[in-house]
């Protein structure tokens, strides 16, 4: 998961934690509008104090980095210089308007309190380092040769089933890895470390991630390559039968 | 308002109406252009290349055909043809055939095909198609990668005719597949193109009968007219040094 755009971009498609703090978010803004149109004793227009809203979101917004990511801070208030700039020569109405017009740039603000507050949530239901986000359903799993030195084998759907939960974090030692394969071994002898491919496997629902699976050619490990890092498991026994 | 203009104004309407429908709305596509057709399209499109004959029609699906040639200068070539709302039009013009991969629906490796029209000249017999990433290794901010070598082999029978189109084996479908997820998982720019050769690209070797590598003097070097937008990846010589385990 790319955290940075969550906070860009306010909708993220499939990702639920980012799409349930927006809704959130939504609400808020709508009970904040609410309130405001309450007190107010010269009621305006209902539609129009919804696109004075959605103007009034339109800022000059500067990008800078902060919890491990970019965050997208409003400055300007765009959005409410145009309405101002309309309303120019119709001061009793601006006065009607006025505060749904910065309710629509303090928007900007509850929009990005929502993105922040979705990296806990995000973290909770899918803990990055866990094997369990990068495969809840193995039913449609299969394996894949992709790699000549790889030997005619199947996937062994208990074994890797009953061992889902059980499978060590390890580090990945990637330059030893590459060396030991490739120094003193002529191209027709090399073996790939990683000559398989885990595929049909299903992330955690929500999860908006997506990951490539490699099978060590043992049969007992796991490289999962993710959009932002690659994590190592090991099990006990090998997840692949067959093969001679 | 008098009966007059307003009759005036409800056809005006109306025609404006049936020529926005005729001109925006896809409809099903007519009959693929006959071989006479075709000929005077690819003439009119560009200067270089003149057809003598149309070799085949290969049809991908309902709006996508593949259509190989023989010039009158004696190559082989190929053109990619695709139905754009009204009218077959042609996407790319190609006076060599050496193998490349139409990819119809860039986020769907299923629609790809392996399309070829190799020159008879160069007796391939068969020819080899690799799905190919070097082995390799990095650390970005203490965050080690290591990227195992992928190299897929698919023998192709190429003797009997000169041209063809493949789809990719369900195994080749299935490895591209997660590296275009994981990709746009990692930027979901709705607008992002996704760079295949990122991840992973194609790669050929074409072999005569007896099972020596095949010289394609005939086929390779050739000029091509882009005609429209389309995702024709260049599939590369493979190089023998490069092939492990053989």
């Amino acid at each position: 998961m790319k955290k940075g755009v969550l906070i860009i971009n306010f909708y993220f498609v499939n990702h639920f934690p980012s799409m349930l703090m927006d809704i959130l978010a939504i609400i808020v803004i709508g009970v904040l509008a609410y309130r405001i149109y309450k007190k107010q004793d010269e009621k305006p227009i209902k539609w129009k104090v919804f696109i004075v809203i959605i103007i009034g979101l339109f800022s000059f917004s500067i990008t800078i980095p902060a919890f491990d990511t970019f965050v997208k801070i409003p400055i300007l208030p765009l959005g409410v210089w145009i309405l101002y700039f309309i309303y120019r020569n119709k001061v009793e109405k601006w006065a009607k308007y006025r505060r749904f017009a910065w309710l629509g740039f303090i928007s900007n603000f509850i929009f990005l309190a929502a993105a922040l507050l979705s990296f806990p949530l995000q973290n909770a239901l899918y803990p990055e380092n866990e094997l369990s986000t990068y495969m809840a359903s193995v039913k449609e799993a299969e394996i894949v040769s992709t790699h000549p030195s790889a030997k005619k084998v199947q996937l062994n759907k208990k074994s890797l089933e009953s061992q889902l939960n059980t499978m060590r974090k390890d580090s990945i030692p990637s330059e030893e890895w590459y060396y030991n394969t490739v120094v003193n071994v002529e191209p027709e002898d090399r073996k790939e470390r990683f000559p398989y491919q885990l595929t049909g496997t299903e992330m955690k629902w929500g999860s908006g991630t997506s990951a490539v699976i490699y099978v060590e050619e043992d049969g007992k490990g796991l490289l999962v390559w993710t959009p932002t890092k690659q994590l190592y498991y090991r099990a006990d026994s090998s997840i692949l039968e067959g093969g001679k | 308002m008098t009966k007059t203009t307003k009759l005036t104004v409800s056809i005006g309407v109306l025609i404006i109406l049936m020529l926005v429908t005729y001109w925006y709305f896809p409809r099903t596509p007519v009959a693929f252009p006959s071989d006479k057709e075709l000929i005077q399209t690819i003439s009119a499109t560009q200067t270089t290349v003149r057809v003598e004959e149309i070799q085949d029609k290969i049809r991908i699906d309902d709006k996508h055909f593949f259509v190989p040639f023989v010039s009158t200068t004696g190559d082989y070539g190929t053109s990619y043809w695709e139905w754009q709302n009204t009218k077959w039009k042609v996407l790319n013009i190609d006076n060599t055939g050496e193998p490349k991969v139409w990819r119809i629906d860039s986020k769907d490796p299923s629609t790809f095909r392996l399309v070829w029209n190799l020159h008879e000249d160069d007796q391939v017999a068969y020819m080899k198609l690799f799905l190919y990433r070097e082995r390799n290794f990095h650390v970005t901010d203490g965050i080690e990668y290591y990227y195992p070598k992928l190299q897929m082999e698919n023998k192709i029978e190429t003797a009997s005719v000169s041209y063809g189109s493949m789809k990719l084996t369900n195994e080749w479908v299935s490895v591209i597949d997660s590296l275009i997820k994981m990709d746009s998982a990692a930027t979901p720019d709705l607008f992002g193109d996704f760079d295949l050769n990122r991840y992973m690209y194609f790669a050929w070797k074409p072999y005569e009968k007896s099972g020596i590598e095949a010289r394609i003097e005939g086929t390779s070097n050739g000029f091509s007219f882009m005609n429209d937008d389309i995702e024709l990846d260049f599939v590369r010589i493979m190089n023998d040094p490069d092939i492990e385990s053989q």
